[in-house]
């Protein structure tokens, strides 16, 4: 199945893909699996938003998702 | 209606300025997003401004701090900000606390205010202004930034914890590799009052439960529930 997925350009050191595409996923495929494919070390990872409401990185997606992943800015 | 406030008005009505004539307001933290978050609310005209920050200011400070200067480093932010806010407007009364806010003091320090402000540097502190928003009735404006990024929104005792915005993680924010230059804290501050001045008024779609994050690289902004 299909899912949109955008990565914030801050994620770029990393090595990974960010921007918007679309990826190809096995049934099962959770948020967890997304940063490990992506490169995304987990403790800077802020939100993960799935069709506009924040989830875990236990959500399992499914057809059609579109996701998003940012880091916190919580300076002041 | 004061001349000083003539500008408001079709932004605000007369009712909704008077509302915030009527309005007592805590500043958590008094530095980048609080300096201009301060000096805001003095414009705006509320009642009274509470703040609190046990911090002076350090030359660290005077790329982004609103009410940092030259010649006020080493002096207590909130006693500087007093300054401030009598300079621009003698009739809001505010009363300046030295001291680091912790969920213990909070009833002490902030049980007079209404609307609290989030100007705070690190998720702890905020998960205990969450707490007390909650538990007291009151309404929290959180705001953050970081480089290019910015998140705000608001919590009341209707709408999720602050714990369930961030998910229980301790991410480390983006501003620890892109710091924060000047325009973060500034448009931070701006949509923290922006976000006030619609809870006061009634008017709009306030980011109630809900949060609001700005990328200002890429010119987009997304709205999104916790």
């Amino acid at each position: 199945m299909r899912i949109g997925v955008e990565v914030n350009d801050f994620f770029e050191k990393y090595g990974g893909k960010t921007g918007k595409f679309e990826m190809e996923i096995d049934p099962g495929f959770n948020v967890q699996k997304l940063l490990q494919k992506l490169n995304i070390p987990q403790d800077r990872v802020g939100f993960v938003i799935v069709n506009q409401k924040r989830v875990d990185f236990d959500y399992v997606f499914s057809e059609g998702d579109e996701v998003h992943i940012l880091p916190f800015a919580i300076g002041g | 209606m004061e001349k000083r406030y003539i500008k408001n008005i079709g932004t605000l009505t007369c009712e909704g300025q008077n509302r915030l004539f009527q309005t007592t307001v805590a500043v958590v933290g008094a530095g980048g997003i609080g300096g201009f978050v301060i000096e805001g609310l003095a414009r705006l005209g509320v009642k009274k401004i509470i703040a609190v920050d046990m911090d002076v200011f350090d030359e660290m400070n005077l790329n982004r701090q609103a009410l940092s200067n030259v010649n006020n480093l080493g002096n207590h932010k909130v006693i500087e900000a007093e300054k401030r806010v009598k300079e621009i407007n003698p009739g809001v009364r505010f009363l300046p606390i030295r001291q680091k806010a912790c969920l213990e003091n909070l009833p002490d320090f902030l049980g007079e205010a209404d609307y609290i402000f989030d100007a705070t540097d690190n998720i702890e502190i905020r998960k205990e202004l969450s707490e007390f928003v909650q538990n007291t009735g009151k309404v929290l404006i959180h705001g953050g930034c970081a480089g290019w990024y910015v998140q705000v929104a608001v919590i009341t005792k209707y709408t999720s914890s602050i714990e369930k915005l961030f998910g229980g993680t301790s991410a480390q924010g983006a501003e620890k590799q892109l710091g924060n230059p000047v325009f973060a804290p500034m448009l931070t501050a701006a949509l923290e009052l922006s976000e006030f001045c619609k809870l006061i008024s009634g008017k709009g779609e306030p980011l109630v439960g809900k949060c609001m994050v700005v990328n200002l690289l890429t010119n987009e902004y997304r709205v999104f529930e916790f």
